[in-house]
């Protein structure tokens, strides 16, 4: 569903990401984990179309992503959670949903200035299934409240919701584990493993929170200093010499 | 012919090297600080009504008036440095540049208020008839003007290359959250950015004003700098001195083999432009926006 | 709750006012109405899309001289022309928007500014737009009636600004408010929910100058001239201060600012030499201390809320 081939990112002298190659199959978890620096967040920035490759291409169900413009990529069916969320801080949880729904629910400037049947219908409509988000992630009790003065768990939650919002076929998670709890972990695992099983999704992840990459992953890819490591299933990972030099004899960092 | 294009290559020169004053100004601020100073050419117009004060009002020759205007006009930019801009440094950026543009107009209609709409003379400080030279008009006024910019563009150059002060807004400038992470204070260098740009913008004025009418509306010329730093793609201080001086060749060509109307046009339509269809300028590269 | 009691306020006011007023006070109504109207375009560019434009007076005059024009030549009768010349200053502003809007919100404050004075030089340098003389309006007629009596006036401006403000106010509280304000509070999220930026920016632009155009045709009915001085930088700063003192966000703010802008002056007699300086250092006290305008004063319960969530260490918007 999607692929990267030889994708580099360099900054001026930096190389962030270093030939390097992976796909995500249709209703795969498949988690890419590294060391600090590894190159993981640009990988996403770099599906999403907000860094150009450098070289290499990415493509996305067989059409070429790199060089669109971000919004026509997420129109195509990839949706992405930040790793510092960016929420609407101002909008109520509702909202911020809402914002995602907009390109379902479009209507008119006409529609609007002349209060149309179309716009109260798609209002409430847009509305009505944004709150079906919130309850899918379980945070429905929040709806109305600002997003910015939810607790940290709850917030990236919000964001998933607000990603599902877009009828993404593929999800691209940014650290939707890190600073969660125990129990919060276990509710997230569940809440991926779902959207995987019930609704088809294929997903991303970029974590460091083991006790998600190992649970859910259908595989596992691993970075160290922008180049490709490793790619396999869990315990093929666990026991990937290269994988464990990467991750003792370099930077650590993880749980 | 070729000696009336070299005329115009010359008098354009001359008056892009004021523009290059501006345009330093212009881009120190927006480089340092992310702020479009709206307010510049109303600083630039306080300067030079500070020059006439201090010579008719408290009697200054004209070398001490022009130093109270410009250590004044660098005061101005103190306060709003300090009073107006840091407090709304950490809001979204429409906020601080729609503060320069209240500022502007409040330091505009002060002065029309204070001081009165009426012109005020401007003395001369050399004469205005041309020698010739080999076919070319030279007026000792213009050269006053070249003079001076070369002038000050090369104490500036001084100030940045070899003081540690200078190199500390350089940095700011070029990257400021790199500046901060290497320990370049932001609160010191964002104070000495303003208050630079602010004499800057007096002795701009002052080169200037004694080639217009004084009025309180002078303060428009400041779009000059704008075309100019956009011109130089708003990136360094030796892009805002080509642009500068570009622009004052273009105006110049312009003006004689157009029309003098298209002259005044001349800076709006560079800045779309320039704006539209090359909006990194001639120097700089728009970079990759980052999340 | 406080915006419904405000319409009706000001629906209130202005239905009253040709009752209660005399011609001076009644005509002030009507220009702090056709004024609030223009501005109201503003709040919708700067307030909600926060974008800067200095050419508000650009898109005022192409709205005023279009129309006028466009009777004086064609024979349109103002009352077709003014909505046609406003369209007009749309197109323009939608191009700008085009041109421009894929960059940073500063270029458009430099576009804007540049076009203005672009706009400035050409009305006063074509003789078609009276050159520095400037042009009367002519009066409105209506099947035969001349409508050119300071009631008529009133009536034409207002119904034309409450047409304006309500039709900024319902698109602020629309999907295309909603985005708009997305973007600005965190551009990168919104566009990865597949927020055509530029598209949504453009629209907020060409809005701006239909209202800015729409409204200012009616205040031209108003003046009943022409003046080229009246589409400067400097009026056009005039119409960022009275957005800001009033609130950039809501079109509450753009009524309140009109009527602070209008009639204050009066009541500070003897200080009319000073009041454009007085108002501009109080707008720019304003920025500092309350950036959300004087209509904040009636949020204070949400302000409360946002001080304490920002204890909490969330990112302002």
């Amino acid at each position: 569903m999607l692929e990267l081939r030889n994708v580099v990112v360099r900054f001026g002298g930096l190389v962030a990401v270093n030939d390097v190659s992976l796909d995500v199959q249709a209703g795969e978890i498949h988690a890419l984990i590294g060391p600090n620096g590894a190159g993981k967040s640009t990988i996403i920035n770099v599906v999403m179309g907000l860094y150009r490759p450098t070289e290499g291409d990415c493509i996305f169900q067989s059409e070429p992503v790199s060089g669109q413009p971000t919004h026509l990529i997420a129109r195509r069916g990839l949706a992405r959670t930040f790793q510092n969320t960016e929420l609407f801080t101002d909008f109520t949880a509702v909202e911020n949903v809402m914002v995602g729904l907009d390109h379902e629910y479009g209507y008119g400037i006409a529609s609007r200035l002349l209060g149309l049947p179309d716009w109260r219908r798609k209002e409430a409509a847009a509305r009505h299934e944004a709150l079906e988000l919130l309850k899918k992630l379980r945070i429905e009790k929040f709806a109305e409240q600002k997003a910015g003065t939810l607790p940290f768990g709850l917030r990236r939650r919000l964001e998933i919701a607000r990603a599902l919002a877009t009828r993404p076929k593929l999800l691209l998670l940014d650290e939707p584990a890190a600073g969660l709890r125990h129990h919060e972990i276990i509710e997230l695992n569940g809440i991926l493993e779902d959207l995987r099983d019930r609704h088809g999704l294929a997903i991303l992840l970029v974590d460091h929170v083991m006790k998600v990459v190992m649970a859910i992953s259908n595989r596992v890819t691993v970075l160290n200093f922008g180049r490709h490591v490793a790619t396999g299933t869990v315990s093929e990972i666990k026991n990937n010499p290269d994988v464990i030099a990467a991750y003792l004899g370099g930077a650590a960092g993880h749980a | 012919m070729v000696s009336t294009f070299i005329q115009l290559l010359l008098s354009g020169a001359i008056a892009g090297s004021v523009y290059a004053l501006l345009a330093i100004g212009l881009v120190l601020i927006h480089n340092g600080t992310g702020v479009v100073n709206f307010g510049f050419g109303d600083q630039l117009m306080v300067g030079v009504y500070i020059l006439v004060f201090a010579q008719q009002f408290l009697g200054l020759a004209l070398p001490p008036a022009i130093l109270v205007a410009v250590i004044v006009s660098g005061l101005l930019g103190l306060a709003i440095q300090s009073l107006v801009m840091t407090p709304l440094r950490n809001r979204p950026v429409l906020i601080p540049i729609v503060a320069t543009i209240a500022i502007g107009a409040a330091l505009r209609e002060g002065v029309r208020a204070f001081m009165g709409p009426n012109p005020w003379p401007v003395p001369f400080l050399l004469s205005t008839s041309p020698y010739r030279i080999g076919g070319i008009s030279i007026v000792p006024s213009d050269l006053a003007i070249l003079g001076t910019a070369i002038v000050i563009m090369a104490c500036l150059y001084v100030f940045f290359e070899f003081t540690r002060y200078g190199q500390a807004i350089l940095a700011a400038c070029a990257n400021p959250t790199g500046a901060l992470i290497v320990g370049i204070p932001a609160g010191t260098t964002t104070t000495g950015i303003w208050v630079l740009s602010s004499m800057l913008a007096a002795i701009a004025g002052i080169v200037i004003a004694p080639l217009t009418t004084l009025t309180p509306d002078i303060g428009l010329i400041a779009i000059k700098g704008f075309a100019a730093a956009v011109l130089g793609g708003f990136a360094s201080l030796p892009g805002a001195v080509v642009g500068g001086i570009l622009l004052g060749i273009i105006e110049a060509l312009a003006g004689y083999y157009i029309s003098s109307a298209m002259k005044d046009i001349v800076s709006y339509a560079i800045l779309i432009g320039v704006i539209v269809l090359l909006p990194s300028g001639l120097f700089n590269r728009v970079s990759v926006r980052k999340v | 709750m406080w915006g419904n009691l405000a319409w009706v306020l000001w629906l209130a006011i202005a239905a009253l006012a040709p009752f209660l007023a005399g011609q001076y006070l009644l005509y002030n109504i009507g220009i702090v109405a056709t004024t609030a109207a223009i501005v109201s375009g503003l709040t919708f560019l700067s307030g909600v899309a926060g974008l800067i434009s200095i050419a508000q007076s650009a898109f005022v005059a192409i709205g005023s001289y279009g129309a006028v024009l466009l009777q004086m030549h064609l024979g349109i009768p103002l009352l077709i022309g003014i909505p046609v010349a406003a369209a007009i200053a749309g197109v323009v502003g939608w191009l700008l928007g085009f041109l421009c809007l894929r960059l940073d919100g500063h270029y458009l404050a430099l576009v804007t500014l540049a076009f203005m004075g672009i706009v400035h030089y050409t009305i006063i340098n074509l003789d078609i737009t009276g050159g520095a003389v400037g042009l009367a309006v002519p009066s409105v007629t209506l099947f035969g009636f001349t409508l050119d009596s300071p009631m008529a006036i009133y009536v034409m401006a207002v119904t034309a600004s409450a047409i304006t403000l309500w039709s900024i106010d319902r698109l602020i509280h629309s999907r295309y408010g909603r985005m708009l304000r997305a973007l600005r509070q965190s551009d990168i999220a919104a566009v990865s929910l597949g927020a055509d930026r530029r598209s949504l920016r453009t629209m907020a632009l060409a809005t701006s100058a239909v209202a800015g155009g729409f409204a200012g045709g009616f205040q031209a009915l108003q003046l009943t001239y022409l003046d080229p001085q009246q589409f400067t930088i400097v009026t056009a700063v005039f119409y960022i201060a009275i957005m800001v003192v009033g609130g950039m966000r809501s079109v509450h703010g753009a009524i309140i600012g009109a009527a602070i802008f209008v009639f204050v002056p009066g009541f500070l007699s003897g200080l009319e030499h000073y009041m454009a300086f007085i108002l501009f250092f109080f707008v720019t006290v304003m920025i500092v201390v309350m950036p959300d305008g004087l209509v904040s004063i009636f949020s204070v319960g949400d302000r409360l809320s946002g001080w304490m969530a920002s204890r909490h260490g969330r990112k302002n918007a």
